[in-house]
């Protein structure tokens, strides 16, 4: 016990004296977090629009108001041709163009359906399909007020039905991209540390020779790994604090457990200390186990629901992310932090995260053994 | 050992990032080939100009590596480092995945620091609008400039340590 608890101390010195890459871990648990909540979202605000009104009359200029007035849209350019609406789509200073046919008003009175043309710039099919729901709901809503002006116009006062949608949204109630965000920048940052610092560390080793050293002393083969993870795990473990200081910060509700949440946090780190041994036993230095890193890191990453989510995959993606822990640990997180459930309903998902998790760190220990030890 | 060879510095990193940089560029066609085989993706624009501008940005992506190498002492830190300040931001900053226009005034400008971001640019404006250089030199004048303070600046740091 005491020459493993000396191993340990060893490792927590050599850890401890690369102080910039302490730095750089602290950063990715924090700064990263909080940059990345502050300015990334999905949500798509500030379109600008190119105008092309043939008509400048009340009503189209009451049309084009409709866009402004609402936040999605920032810039509008009123142009004086369709070249003019080309050239700002091309130079992608315009995500949106509205040509508005000098017959709009006549139309409009005659009572008939009058077109207007909206050019869309799919370059970004995520913009350019959020763009178009906007708009369709503008013109919806547009529409719904001529047709009630006119009903009026000709004497008409009866109320028009309507279905109103009284939605409740759970959860999350302001529906805030920043809450989801926080807590999957989270759950990278403990997951790219676990894989990357225990590849390295082992790799390092086996790099300047020092694991033939470490061979001929009495500690067990076992005792040497153990000990080696021991820095990643309290380091992964302990960041989380000002991490969800953070998250408290943004305002991210923290309806349940945080035990669970260590736990769970604690049964992943493990997971991705067996993927960095997995890695290790790939790499021959430090330069491979980086690119290996990035190899397996990307995939994980982005079948785990944190940044694409998982129902908008192809099925048999859908299935291969089954098999990602770091898929497990985003639910559970999401389920403590914003619904509050606790064990009877994510114990399922533990008992996934678990399974997968133990076998990924004794399958890659078995094939640490046999590959660096031999 | 390389501090004393008669090689001088800029000759030295330029031998460095020649084969990483033909790699890269390989990779890059390959990319392109299953783009447009599998995915059908369209291609409007001119294969020349894309060729050439992904020239340029490899060259920079490289030269990143050569100057976070002048910057770190280990390289495990030099890999953490271009970890943070090069793979992530140019997945998360570019415009790949989160629109530019959506986020922040100061990070819409943070996001000019990122090579991927003018590059991103460029190959959406070849391949699906079709757009020449009359359109693009903009972008691709940042990256010109970029792949020049950089490869400037590993020179100037690498002599600093012969020193």
């Amino acid at each position: 016990m005491t020459r493993m608890l000396a191993c340990i101390r060893k490792e927590y010195l050599q850890f401890s004296r690369d102080w910039m890459l302490l730095l750089l871990i602290f950063f990715l648990y924090t700064a990263e977090i909080i940059m990345c909540t502050y300015a990334l979202s999905f949500e798509v605000r500030n379109l600008h629009l190119a105008v092309y009104d043939q008509e400048r009359t009340q009503l189209s200029q009451k049309l084009v108001e409709r866009f402004t007035a609402t936040e999605y849209f920032g810039k509008v350019f009123l142009v004086d041709g369709p070249r003019e609406i080309d050239a700002l789509l091309d130079a992608g200073r315009a995500d949106l163009g509205l040509v508005i046919p000098p017959n709009f008003s006549d139309q409009v009175g005659k009572g008939r359906a009058a077109e207007v043309q909206l050019i869309l710039s799919g370059v970004n099919s995520n913009t350019a399909n959020a763009a178009r729901g906007y708009a369709g709901a503008i013109f919806a809503g547009f529409s719904h007020e001529l047709m009630v002006q006119s009903l009026q116009q000709r004497g008409i006062r009866a109320k028009l039905p309507e279905v109103e949608p009284r939605m409740l949204i759970w959860y999350n109630p302001e529906l805030k991209f920043r809450y989801f965000m926080v807590i999957s920048m989270i759950v990278l940052a403990g997951f790219m540390v676990g894989v990357i610092n225990t590849a390295a560390s082992l790799v390092r080793e086996k790099e300047t020779g020092t694991i033939e050293q470490l061979m001929v002393t009495p500690l067990r083969r076992h005792e040497i790994v153990l000990a080696k993870l021991m820095p990643t795990l309290s380091i992964g473990l302990v960041l989380l604090f000002p991490s969800l200081l953070i998250a408290r910060w943004f305002g991210v509700p923290m309806e349940g457990s945080i035990t669970l949440f260590f736990l769970a946090s604690a049964v992943t780190l493990i997971a991705s200390m067996g993927i960095g041994i997995f890695v290790s036993t790939f790499a021959r230095n430090l330069q491979q186990a980086l690119l290996v890193s990035f190899f397996v890191l990307f995939p994980v990453m982005f079948l785990s629901g944190t940044i694409v989510p998982v129902e908008s995959m192809p099925q048999f993606l859908q299935y291969l992310s089954l098999l990602s822990p770091v898929r497990y640990y985003m639910e559970i997180s999401l389920g403590i932090f914003l619904k509050g459930v606790g064990w009877d309903i994510l114990w399922p998902k533990f008992a996934m995260l678990f399974l997968f998790g133990t076998i990924l760190f004794f399958w890659s220990l078995v094939r640490l053994r046999r590959r660096m030890y031999g | 050992m390389i501090y004393v060879s008669p090689v001088n510095s800029p000759t030295f990193i330029l031998g460095k990032i020649i084969p990483y940089g033909a790699i890269a560029y390989l990779e890059m066609l390959l990319i392109l080939t299953v783009g447009t085989l599998w995915f059908h993706i369209p291609f409007q624009g001119s294969l020349l100009l894309l060729l050439a501008t992904s020239l340029l940005y490899v060259l920079v992506t490289v030269g990143i590596g050569v100057f976070v190498s002048t910057i770190t002492r280990t390289q495990l830190a030099a890999m953490l480092l271009s970890l943070l300040i090069t793979l992530m931001p140019s997945f998360l900053f570019s415009g790949f995945l989160f629109p530019i226009a959506s986020m922040p005034y100061m990070f819409q400008l943070y996001t000019y620091f990122f090579p991927a971001r003018y590059f991103n640019d460029i190959s959406r404006d070849i391949f699906l609008k079709g757009l020449g250089l009359e359109y693009l030199w903009g972008n691709v004048a940042l990256l010109l400039v970029y792949t020049l303070i950089l490869f400037a600046l590993a020179s100037l740091r690498f002599k600093k340590k012969v020193a």
